[in-house]
């Protein structure tokens, strides 16, 4: 019934309930009833008219990178995919604002870009760079190491179109760099992983593309060195774009190849304005080496594109690579990263788990991948032991701890949102308020809603 | 309930009558704001914590009291006036600094403090908290965070949204809760990206968590002054394309000239049309070459003559003629009306063009004085407020200047708010779809209607 019902709306030809081709979206091991495939949002708002009244549960679907944020789904019954809505709606060189409609790649939204007038680019650089779409970096709130520079994605978004969970077509924010006109509900709908409304379509703010930019990676051998560099940097007033720390296994991952005596490495990326870009590499070589740097690498040219995209996109490495891969976000206050990257390595030797570290170290964010192969049922114990650690660690630094994605077996045993917040009574009440009948993604964000 | 009682009852909490205020002054004082509206509250109270502005709400949530927090009352769009009566929670106590981070680059103060005052207390560290509205020196936090407020600097640094990372606030109940934090991502719906910007109509703010950074290496300030109005928007628009993201890009036409050499002397020429101030900072490689692109595309379109300042004296002059300008146009009439549409910045020049006739066309001198960079207008229409025809008209060109910005595709405000004014105009940007959603956002933060009622949204139907 749902079958035919949806049928109507969007066509047979871009209906699907065939178990072989929904095995492509299986989330947390759970199979959707039917996957749909609107051509405009229009027909997205059908579909959830339909839906409200039928009493079915809808996911939205960009390129099901992130399938595996959130808690385990609690009812799943259809799909809506966004892949028909690719287009490009808008895009103002004079304004400098870009709309493209919610399924289009940000891959393809940057060759776009870069192709026009002097070339330009928005500035976000998330994981799953070739994949990952408008909507679903936007749902997820995805954002990428020059985030210190440019700020995440809710700096950078005029407006987003979305459907509303009764089917209503809203419109939040527009194309203006200012706007009070109403509630900022753009800022609601950004990291709410399709629990409010599913986006159609999305304006960017973007930039010409920088004169210059260009890596440098600074090695060190402890982390006291790593902490003193990075918040030296942090202190100074230069203004890099991206300041990351990597730990020996993250290094080892990305094949890098590092001295004996070298642990850690800072990577920074400065871009912008060509003479001060070459300042700050002169300065930040300077740093380095009164922080008692082993070696001081640079990076240009294809070299510097290609070492940031793998960075970038390491989820996608670990996930890949590591069946049994866990990836995990801490957030903490911005002087904390050396030594929450010190607290999970030591915890982590003692619980006998294997992790890559990657710190967001301007924003006081820290990536941690667990690398398991083969299994996971042996470590559950040592798993749920340290994560509930790291979670506390945390939350002591004023932050909390996200498992961005996770086997099934782990998901069921922890709290993968963290500790509850001060504040989710008002998550939980607008939730209700917005989706009454609980249809939208159920079950997987922020406390089950 | 009865006036007495109300007073009597905020007198137990506050347990301080000379901050409990009624009398006929203080009501005709507290009744406005620098909109051209009026309300009239029952009572003003000045709480001096967190604790008694929350029994304050749990009093009139019991009682149905309506309530509006205020600043300073610089609101331009009638946002801070009491419409319904009711109780007007002023915040001049609360003005503490409560912490300095500067390891973790955060600060935490009450709503109360001065924008400026708090700069000034970051400057010995070298840090700034960079949105800069242009009322900074009387404009409270507490009323940039509700009004979201911009300001000369957004064009480079975004606006007061991008720099507050959290609060601590009052809900409808007197509950008192804390939404964002130091740190950044932290899980659940961006409440504090909500909150900022809703005139105090969700919630009430009693600290307010920023961002701060390091205050940049150089500046370079420039003055470019324009034959005619066209030119300078054209400029504008070039920069931009150019790839140039200078700090700062305002422009003031000519009417707002001669106002601000009348009252401050910046230096401005009188006969030029139209004056840009630019202004570039960040590190100081490369910024000499990057005043020298700018000052090529302004003489592309034929610039009369570019100044740069010398030292921070000339900054400072040329930048009093901007900060200074509203006051300055103030004295040209008895009254003005501060329009704040904001359009795509390559609509600017033909937007401009139509703003200037509908002042023709009504016969009511308009002075512009606006943030170019953001496509952000604020054009002033002077008009003698004793004169109730005046009254009408000056509303009639406000509503047909934000008509002609949402036909460009911008937006009925940029900065300063829909609150009382404005509310008829929402329908120009929103369907009633937007609006019904938005109303849920209220429901969910104030379901009996009593935080700062009859703001934003038009009356459901």
């Amino acid at each position: 019934m749902m079958f035919s019902k949806a049928e109507e709306i969007v066509g047979r030809d871009y209906i699907i309930n065939d178990p072989g081709r929904l095995k492509d979206f299986t989330v947390d091991g759970k199979l959707p009833k039917v996957v749909v495939y609107p051509a405009n949002v229009e027909e997205i708002s059908q579909v959830i008219k339909l839906a409200n009244k039928e009493d079915w549960t809808v996911m939205p679907w960009g390129a099901g990178t992130k399938r595996g944020m959130g808690g385990i789904p609690r009812k799943f019954d259809m799909v809506i995919s966004l892949s028909r809505l690719n287009r490009i709606l808008e895009l103002e060189l004079g304004n400098l604002h870009f709309t493209g409609q919610a399924g289009m790649t940000l891959h393809e939204a940057q060759e776009t870009l870069a192709g026009k007038g002097r070339g330009y680019f928005i500035r976000l650089n998330p994981p799953f760079s070739k994949s990952a779409t408008l909507g679903g970096i936007v749902a997820a709130n995805s954002s990428g190491p020059s985030r210190f520079l440019y700020g995440s994605t809710r700096d950078m978004i005029l407006g987003i179109g979305f459907v509303a969970p009764n089917g209503d077509i809203i419109r939040a924010g527009g194309r203006t760099a200012k706007n009070v006109s109403g509630y900022d509900i753009g800022k609601l709908i950004i990291g709410s992983l399709g629990s409010l409304g599913i986006i159609s379509d999305v304006t960017f703010k973007f930039l010409p593309l920088p004169e210059k930019s260009a890596t440098l990676a600074v090695i060190l051998s402890s982390l006291e060195d790593t902490h003193d560099f990075t918040s030296g940097m942090l202190n100074s007033n230069l203004f890099p774009a991206s300041i990351e720390i990597l730990n020996t296994t993250a290094m080892h991952e990305l094949s890098m190849d590092i001295p004996d005596n070298g642990k850690y490495v800072v990577a920074i990326c400065t871009e912008g304005v060509k003479e001060s870009v070459d300042r700050q590499l002169k300065d930040i070589e300077e740093m380095g080496k009164g922080s008692n740097a082993v070696e001081v690498r640079s990076y240009l040219g294809e070299d510097h594109v290609n070492f940031w995209k793998s960075l970038s996109d390491f989820p996608k490495i670990v996930a890949e690579r590591y069946p049994y891969g866990i990836a995990c976000k801490s957030n903490f206050l911005i002087s904390k990263p050396a030594e929450m990257v010190k607290l999970w390595e030591d915890r982590a030797i003692k619980n006998g788990l294997s992790c890559a570290l990657i710190s967001r170290a301007g924003n006081g964010v820290l990536y941690s991948y667990l690398l398991l192969k083969d299994t996971i049922k042996e470590h559950l114990d040592a798993l749920v032991n340290h994560l509930e650690d790291m979670t506390e660690e945390a939350v002591k630094r004023d932050g909390n701890l996200v498992i961005e994605f996770a086997p099934v077996a782990l998901k069921e045993r922890i709290s993968v949102w963290g500790k509850s917040r001060d504040d989710f009574k008002i998550v939980q009440d607008l939730k209700k308020q917005i989706d009454p009948a609980g249809i939208l993604n159920p079950g997987r964000f922020v406390g089950g809603i | 309930m009865e006036k007495e009682n109300m007073i009597s009852a905020l007198k137990e909490i506050i347990k301080d009558e000379r901050y409990v205020l009624s009398s006929d002054v203080d009501l005709l004082l507290y009744g406005y704001d620098a909109s051209l509206y009026r309300g009239k509250p029952d009572v003003i109270v000045l709480p001096n914590t967190t604790a008694e502005v929350s029994e304050i709400m749990q009093f009139a949530y019991r009682e149905k009291i309506p309530v509006v927090a205020r600043g300073s009352g610089t609101n331009l769009t009638g946002g801070s006036i009491p419409g319904k009566g009711g109780i007007v929670i002023h915040f001049s106590r609360m003005d503490r600094v409560i912490e300095i981070d500067i390891e973790n680059q955060r600060a935490i103060v009450e709503p109360g403090i001065f924008t400026l005052d708090f700069k000034n207390r970051l400057a010995p560290y070298g840090f700034v908290y960079q949105p800069d509205p242009a009322s900074e020196s009387v404009s409270t936090m507490g009323g940039n965070f509700a009004e979201n407020s911009g300001g000369p600097l957004c064009f480079k640094y975004g606006v007061t949204t991008n720099h507050m990372l959290g609060a601590e606030v009052v809900l409808y109940n007197g509950e008192v809760t804390w939404v964002g934090g130091k740190a950044l991502d932290n899980p659940g719906y961006d409440l504090t990206g909500l909150l900022v910007g809703s005139e105090g109509t969700l919630a009430i703010a009693t600290k307010l968590l920023v961002r701060i950074m390091p205050a940049p290496e150089a500046r370079k300030t420039l003055l470019a002054i324009f034959d005619t109005l066209k030119d300078a928007a054209n400029t504008v628009s070039d920069i931009i394309e150019d790839g140039i993201i200078p700090a700062t890009l305002e422009m003031l036409d000519k009417l707002t000239i001669e106002a601000v050499e009348a009252s401050v002397h910046a230096g401005y020429p009188l006969d030029a049309e139209a004056v840009l101030l630019i202004e570039l900072d960040g590190l100081k490689d490369g910024m000499e070459r990057l005043a020298d692109r700018i000052i090529k595309l302004c003489k592309q379109n034929k610039v009369r003559d570019v100044k740069a300042a010398k030292n921070e004296d000339e900054r400072a002059l040329l930048w009093a003629g901007r900060k200074g300008a509203f006051g300055a146009v103030a004295r040209l009439e008895t009254s003005y009306l501060c329009n704040d549409g904001t359009v795509p910045r390559n609509k600017l020049p033909e937007v401009l063009e139509k703003v200037v006739a509908v002042g023709k066309r009504y016969n009511l001198r308009i002075a512009n004085v606006f943030h170019a960079g953001d496509g952000n207008l604020h054009p002033l229409v002077l008009f003698d407020d004793r004169n109730k025809a005046d009254l009408e008209k000056v509303k009639l060109v406000g509503s047909e200047i934000l008509k002609i910005c949402a036909e460009a595709g911008g937006t009925i405000s940029g900065e300063h708010g829909i609150g009382t004014e404005k509310i008829k105009e929402m329908g120009l940007i929103f369907s009633d779809e937007d609006i019904s959603f938005k109303r849920k956002v209220k429901m969910v933060f104030d379901p009996e209607e009593i935080i700062n009622p009859g703001k934003i949204l038009p009356e459901a139907a």
